[in-house]
């Protein structure tokens, strides 16, 4: 058995995601939007008909239902086969209606009856620790780790998965490095991107110990509420020749977008964000007009793919899109080629827009209507594809 | 970068602040310490600075309440500050979410990754885009928190903040009560910051002074606080 961890493109880094009886951590640096790496993991799963245990210690059992749903994710669906371990309610002493309630949670030998007993009737079963780090700050680091290393042994015999969210506060060097190194089979680093203000977060696996080789890769990510963790681009550039539909194409594309134009034309830029299946990104499209040739490569700076727009009706723009794609100096990054307006009778065909425009085989053209929204969503999967490569 | 702290004679005793401190307002309960923070909060707001204040007392809804009771006007400045309600959440009154933009809810004040992720992220809003580079941090109050979390987990939670702060050379104000600590609280708390507002109240009467800020402890100056105001009795030198 291999348990995917539902973390757009994770899976693929790990080799299709966690073995059985094998465990995961997520490293998350503080003040990064990293806990719900295991929720999405473990709900997702639960979802797909596995049984489900939650070591919940931050907040109140009641809670769980609401972040679940939060994320879009039906709480009914998982509910009868998901148990609760809570390490919560003893210290405020509220009521819970948890299967399982420590009373004691600053004390390990209760949550260790509690837990082996737990393992032992989940074989298995996904065991999700949603903050190892608050055990480990109510019980102390060096005894907790020990009671953790027994408990996923525990777990391993009893071929359960074992996910884990862990804040990587500035802990002891030697716990830090105990717990990135040893205790779990394998860590994915949650992090952020920003030297004084974190303005991006990224995650990549740091190890795995079923893996021969490693893919070093770290992948932008954004979570949507509703969704979960997506992939980020944070630029994508669309561009093309006047008149070609670029703006009409963010429009289709996003979930949201603004055009900076006068009289029906672009004159400044339009904006898009779109949320697809796993993927985020925000979109910038540049005027077509030969007059704003001077923005252009300003527009296309940091881009990471480009949209090129071409008018399928109108073969005289081809020169001038494939001349854009110069003066955007984006002609070095992944791009494919919208073959705009291709429900018009007039239509050249793709592979006749391939041959005129001579675009190597390897450049997907993409048959586009942008207007009624057709291919808009494949041209957007196919150029997030040859960017992540994942 | 430096700050004002907006309190009329230890301005004057201080000076200018360095961006980057982070300063404990210490003191005795009833001493209006809580109304001090929210009243240099505002003045920060009017500067046209940014503001983030952690409220482990109140709910975010009361701490407005509060601001709108006294004549403080926040609605001018509501894409310059944000709340972050440490107490909704945990006491199941906020349930239906925040009913104000800028409100965000954590758990409760032992949820310190909670708060940290929103403090990043507020941060995030007020630097790239907002374009606010001075920016207030306030804990209102750090007791609080010590009362729920263990001393060691509370300092790694400090210990981030407290570099947060000095990273982007913003100003951090931690709300202590005096006497609810032992030696080796306080002693953990001053390890992370540059200075202390020291609050006493004898009697009726209120006084305020400065330590670590400058070389030797101010003067204590006597104040009232009085509908949304601090008034000093005295002046500086």
């Amino acid at each position: 058995m291999i348990l995917p961890t539902c973390i757009p493109k994770l899976d693929t880094l790990l080799s299709g995601g966690v073995p059985g009886g094998r465990s995961l951590l997520y490293l998350i640096q503080p003040g990064i939007d990293g806990s719900v790496f295991g929720l999405q993991t473990a709900v997702k799963n639960i979802e797909n008909g596995m049984q489900g245990v939650f070591v919940v210690s931050t907040t109140h059992p009641s809670k769980v239902q609401e972040y679940v749903e939060g994320f879009g994710w039906d709480f009914d669906v998982i509910k009868d086969r998901l148990n609760i371990i809570d390490l919560h309610s003893g210290l405020t002493k509220a009521p819970s209606d948890a299967k399982h309630v420590v009373d004691d949670p600053e004390d390990l030998e209760s949550i260790d009856a509690t837990m082996t007993k737990a393992i032992d009737d989940s074989t298995g079963a996904l065991l999700f620790f949603e903050s190892l780090s608050t055990i480990m700050d109510l019980c102390g680091e060096e005894r907790s780790l020990e009671f953790v290393h027994r408990w996923l042994k525990q777990a391993r015999l009893n071929d359960c998965v074992v996910i884990a969210n862990f804040t990587a506060w500035p802990y002891a060097e030697d716990t830090v490095a105990r717990i990135r190194d040893k205790i779990f089979n394998a860590v994915v680093r949650v992090g952020g991107v920003g030297e004084r203000v974190m303005f991006g977060q990224y995650y990549g696996v740091l190890r795995a110990d079923w893996l021969d080789s490693q893919n070093e890769r770290t992948l932008l990510f954004k979570v949507s509420r509703p969704g979960g963790v997506k992939v980020y681009i944070p630029k994508l550039l669309v561009t093309g020749p006047f008149n070609a539909g670029k703006s009409t194409f963010v429009h289709a594309l996003s979930n949201a977008s603004v055009s900076v134009d006068r009289l029906g034309t672009t004159v400044a830029l339009d904006f898009g964000h779109i949320d697809h299946k796993e993927f985020s990104a925000d979109i910038f499209g540049t005027p077509g007009q030969e007059r704003f040739d001077p923005i252009l490569k300003l527009l296309g700076g940091q881009a990471l793919g480009v949209f090129l727009v071409v008018d399928s009706t109108d073969p005289g723009g081809f020169s001038r899109a494939k001349q854009m794609l110069e003066s955007t100096k984006t002609y070095d990054l992944p791009f494919v080629v919208v073959a705009n307006k291709q429900d018009r009778a007039d239509a050249i065909s793709v592979d006749e827009i391939r041959k005129q425009m001579t675009i190597p085989e390897e450049i997907p053209i993409i048959p586009v209507a942008a207007k009624e929204g057709e291919g808009v969503y494949l041209a957007f999967e196919t150029l997030v594809d040859s960017i992540i490569q994942v | 970068m430096s700050y004002t702290l907006g309190l009329g004679p230890l301005d004057a005793v201080v000076g200018e602040v360095p961006g980057g401190s982070n300063v404990v307002i210490l003191g005795p309960p009833m001493s209006h310490k809580s109304e001090v923070a929210k009243i240099l909060m505002h003045r920060a707001l009017e500067r046209e600075e940014g503001v983030i204040y952690i409220s482990t007392n109140d709910t975010g809804e009361k701490l407005l309440d509060w601001f709108d009771s006294n004549g403080l006007d926040l609605e001018p400045h509501g894409d310059r500050f944000g709340i972050i309600d440490c107490v909704s959440a945990s006491v199941n009154v906020g349930l239906s979410g925040p009913i104000h933009p800028s409100i965000r809810q954590v758990n409760g004040p032992m949820d310190m990754a909670g708060i940290t992720i929103e403090v990043t992220d507020l941060l995030n809003t007020l630097w790239r885009k907002q374009n606010i580079s001075k920016v207030w941090v306030f804990v209102d109050s750090l007791s609080i928190i010590l009362m729920y979390a263990k001393l060691p987990t509370v300092f790694r939670f400090l210990h981030v903040l407290t570099s947060t702060v000095r990273k982007i050379d913003a100003m951090g104000m931690f709300l202590v009560e005096e006497g609810m600590h032992d030696e080796q609280s306080m002693v953990t708390i001053n390890q992370l910051v540059q200075g202390v507002i020291e609050v006493r109240k004898d009697n009726d009467a209120k006084a305020m002074r400065v330590v670590g800020l400058q070389s030797t402890p101010s003067e204590w100056y006597k104040y009232n606080v009085q509908k949304g105001n601090i008034q000093f009795l005295e002046e500086g030198p």
